[in-house]
């Protein structure tokens, strides 16, 4: 993307939205990796639920996400529901580790 | 809508969520982008906290026993990391809100809880080592 063309950013120094961008990128792949992680450890804990469950999630977030940002444009467009999305999707993944790190009290309890 | 009109200027009622874009003009599009990579940080914050407590309950599932302390830091990681995912949300509506109406921006609530959190985890990691270390 040239700067020059991008309205309203032609002396713009910062490369303000290629910037967001790769914040966004980030973001997504800090997301599917720690739904691995999840995934992984639940394997380990013999709860497979779980584990299909953070699978499932990585695979739909990133779906959802990717489509979101088809639309995505540095002016006009909302970034809301991308952000709901993802914030949501680490939510769930948080809710997941609870579950796990709980599992793991439980078994040492036994 | 005539042709003149550039994308900016559109009715802000096309855009979600209403709440933030109902209202004042338009900011400085940097803003709003410095904004977007702020709740997305946050987000990122939010999930290293969720990372690290499901890596500490995989290291746990690799000892023997009497690891109960470490699963207790994991599980209270994870909620917070899923707290700090709702608050960049929050943070973010309040932020965009504030710069439309050409307010001061809302400080950063999570922050000072973040710098806490982390540090007493840290504390109670290091004296749990420091007491297996001891004979």
């Amino acid at each position: 993307m040239s700067l020059a063309g991008v309205e309203g950013l032609a002396d713009d120094p910062g490369a303000q939205p290629q910037r967001t961008m790769l914040a966004w990128n980030r973001t997504i792949l800090a997301t599917v990796l720690g739904a691995l992680l999840v995934a992984l450890t639940a394997e380990r804990q013999q709860l497979p639920g779980v584990a299909a469950a953070a699978g499932l999630a990585a695979a739909g977030l990133l779906l959802m996400v990717l489509r979101d940002l088809r639309h995505w444009h540095h002016t006009d467009v909302s970034p809301w529901t991308p952000i709901l999305h993802v914030g949501l999707a680490v939510v769930g993944l948080a809710a997941l580790g609870v579950t796990v790190a709980v599992t793991g009290i439980l078994m040492e309890a036994r | 809508m005539s042709p003149a009109i550039s994308g900016r200027e559109r009715p802000a009622t096309e855009r979600r969520p209403e709440a933030v874009y109902g209202v004042g003009t338009e900011p400085d599009v940097r803003f709003s982008l410095a904004n977007e990579r702020t709740a997305l940080a946050w987000l990122r914050t939010g999930l290293a906290l969720v990372g690290g407590g499901v890596a500490l309950t995989t290291l746990v599932t690799f000892a023997e026993s009497g690891l109960l302390l470490l699963d207790v830091i994991a599980a209270l990681a994870c909620a917070s990391g899923g707290s700090l995912a709702v608050g960049a949300l929050v943070g973010w509506r309040r932020t965009e809100r504030a710069l439309r109406l050409g307010r001061p921006l809302p400080a950063p609530s999570a922050l000072p809880i973040l710098v806490v959190g982390v540090a007493a985890i840290a504390l109670v990691l290091a004296a749990y080592a420091v007491v297996q270390a001891l004979p």
